[in-house]
């Protein structure tokens, strides 16, 4: 009886161990999550230094006010559910360590030159997040009839495709004159 | 009080003068700029951005042809206007700019393609896009080396020594070939299109990789649906001697119809809900893509077809040209609403077997022109042996006509037209066959001196 006693003692110590430490984990977790989601922490690479730029002079960037109206997380993650979200931030986010401190070098121009420039990285679930209703009371009829066929699940076609200039503007002239930069330096 | 009056009677005086001086001033320099004489001033501020209000305001008094076109038609109404269809990214390889945009950050091109179009109307460009009236219109334009051929060497007259560097050498292609099937855009370094490949018909191919015109059928810048339903919208490609579909048609018991109570119908009831009743025969379109009975509109025009009535031997339509099987039973849903099951079998009927009367005097050719080949008694140069050019007018002239007539009720095409010359040619092709296998030789002179049996 002793025995089991002082084993019971043991386990149930071990028990609120490990339990302190799966909330420790967690917490921290939770704050990597969270730290690693803001545009600062994205923007601390210099990579992502020309996507910054035009995503904050584009409709999705700062207002007047210096409100952020979305950030880079809120389109280039999933929203449709928790795990996808977590899973892809775990994964985009080692492809983009791994390439960081590899230095590889990405011809951004050369490679939409052979995609088209309508090819994009972003979720259309993130968009949804935000735009509930696409056929609000007083919508213009022009903006009515546009989502009309993709309200009513008639066409394959997403937001990004009418829509692709919305998070960084126009991308491609904002990379041919960061290349004539160069150049002319 | 009197000399206050006085003073300020003076004062008036003198701005009424300096007004008409000045009035006077710019009727004159006025006079010196072409400004068009309907002139306009159209002030638009509802439902639209600043911007988009600044076309219509500048192109109104500029171009007031296309404001009073685009004023009238269901897009104004629905407030799409300039800007919404014709700017584009700076990025676009179309971006150009106006006099009265340049300077601005906003950039704009004349050319306009399907793929803008499908922004607000989707299916009907992904259906479109799946049709013959896509890519695989412009492909002998830009792709298919025997019509290149015929577009440069022979038409361009480079075979007589017009280089394909004279802009002469393109003219055939530009005012005929493109303005049917369309072409590929070719740009210059302001991003405006160069060698008159811009504007072209329903296939053209845009720089920024998308393809189609929808403004072929309805045209800019009203883009009518009534225009799209009436038989001239189709007329102005599928007409003449090689596809002379207009004229079978208004030969046909539909046409005879439309000619005579046509301006009576109602052309513009909404998509799907233009039914009979709002007209007492069909049209090109209702048959082809309308929405009828239990039907939905298609802007995919192979979609009802069996029969490939174009090529040198018909098939059932397959692959990228359509499902011929399913086409069948689509015609006879469309026929329906109209006729009972006995004509419709009728009609059917009637085409199939003319498809393979044709098909047997195309087979019979092919098997001669085979003998021919191996025994070497075919001309080198198909445009000056009489044996090819015969053959050529028989499917591609005489063939379509005899076929496409029997399929839309044009007995005048499928007869004198068509299967009548079909047999004389026949029995040319007969004639040379055997001249040339008794004496072992060509003629010496082509048997077809012109532009071949009309």
């Amino acid at each position: 009886m002793r025995i089991i006693n002082s084993n019971g003692g043991a386990v149930l110590v071990a028990c609120l161990i490990a339990f302190l430490v799966a909330l420790v984990l967690a917490f921290f977790s939770a704050q990597k999550v969270k730290s690693t989601s803001t545009v600062e922490f994205c923007n601390s690479c210099h990579e992502m230094h020309p996507f910054h730029q035009t995503w904050a002079a584009g409709k999705h960037g700062y207002d007047s006010m210096g409100v952020i109206r979305a950030k880079c997380v809120d389109c280039h993650l999933p929203h449709d559910s928790l795990w996808n979200y977590l899973k892809t931030k775990m994964k985009a986010g080692l492809h983009d360590m791994k390439a960081h401190l590899i230095g590889k070098k990405t011809d951004w121009l050369a490679l939409w030159k052979n995609r088209g420039p309508y090819v994009h990285e972003a979720y259309e679930s993130g968009c949804k997040e935000c735009h509930k209703k696409l056929v609000a009371a007083g919508i213009p009829t022009k903006a009515f009839t546009a989502h009309r066929a993709y309200e009513l699940g008639e066409t394959e076609r997403t937001c990004l495709d009418c829509h692709h200039e919305v998070g960084h503007g126009d991308l491609v002239s904002a990379f041919r004159e960061i290349a004539q930069n160069k150049n002319t330096k | 009080m009197k000399k206050l009056f006085g003073r300020t009677g003076t004062l008036i005086l003198a701005t009424m003068f300096l007004g008409l001086i000045c009035s006077v001033a710019c009727a004159e320099e006025g006079a010196n700029t072409v400004t068009p004489k309907l002139h306009k001033e159209l002030v638009i501020k509802r439902g639209m951005s600043p911007e988009a209000a600044k076309c219509i305001e500048c192109h109104s008094k500029k171009t007031p042809g296309i404001v009073e076109s685009w004023k009238k038609g269901k897009m104004a109404h629905a407030t799409v206007t300039c800007y919404d269809c014709h700017v584009v990214e700076k990025s676009s390889p179309m971006a150009s700019q106006c006099s009265g945009l340049s300077g601005s950050n906003v950039y704009i091109s004349p050319m306009v393609s399907s793929r803008t179009c499908s922004r607000c109307h989707p299916q009907e460009v992904e259906q479109f896009l799946k049709s013959g009236h896509a890519k695989l219109a412009s492909h002998p334009v830009v792709v298919k080396e025997k019509t290149l051929n015929l577009m440069y060497h022979l038409e361009g007259a480079q075979f007589i020594g017009n280089s394909r560097a004279n802009s002469s050498n393109w003219a055939s292609r530009a005012a005929g070939c493109q303005m049917c099937h369309g072409g590929q855009v070719e740009l210059g370094p302001d991003h405006k299109p160069v060698k008159n490949t811009w504007p072209g018909g329903v296939g053209t191919r845009y720089p920024d990789g998308s393809i189609g015109t929808c403004t072929v059928c309805h045209t800019r810048h009203q883009f009518s649906v009534e225009e799209a339903r009436k038989p001239e919208a189709c007329a102005s490609c599928h007409l003449g001697p090689d596809h002379p579909d207009i004229e079978i048609y208004m030969e046909s018991k539909h046409g005879q119809i439309f000619a005579t109570q046509g301006e009576t119908w109602e052309w513009d009831s909404a998509p799907d809900a233009w039914q009979p009743g709002d007209y007492t025969a069909p049209t090109c379109a209702t048959c082809h893509m309308s929405g009828i009975g239990d039907l939905s509109t298609t802007h995919n025009i192979n979609e009802r077809l069996k029969w490939d009535l174009v090529h040198p031997k018909s098939v059932i339509r397959s692959g990228e040209r359509g499902d011929g099987e399913k086409g069948a039973k689509l015609m006879r849903r469309v026929c329906a609403n109209c006729h009972g099951p006995t004509q419709i079998q009728k009609e059917i009927r009637t085409l199939d077997d003319a498809v393979a009367l044709y098909n047997f005097y195309w087979d019979g050719a092919v098997k001669m022109k085979k003998e021919l080949k191996a025994k070497g008694l075919l001309g080198k140069d198909p445009w000056a042996d009489g044996f090819q050019e015969i053959m050529y007018y028989l499917w591609h002239h005489a063939g379509r006509r005899a076929r496409q007539g029997a399929a839309m009720n044009g007995p005048d095409y499928a007869h004198w037209h068509g299967f009548f010359m079909i047999f004389q040619m026949y029995k040319d092709l007969q004639q040379i066959y055997n001249y040339r296998i008794k004496n072992n030789k060509i003629e010496e002179l082509s048997t077809v001196m012109s532009t071949g049996p009309l």
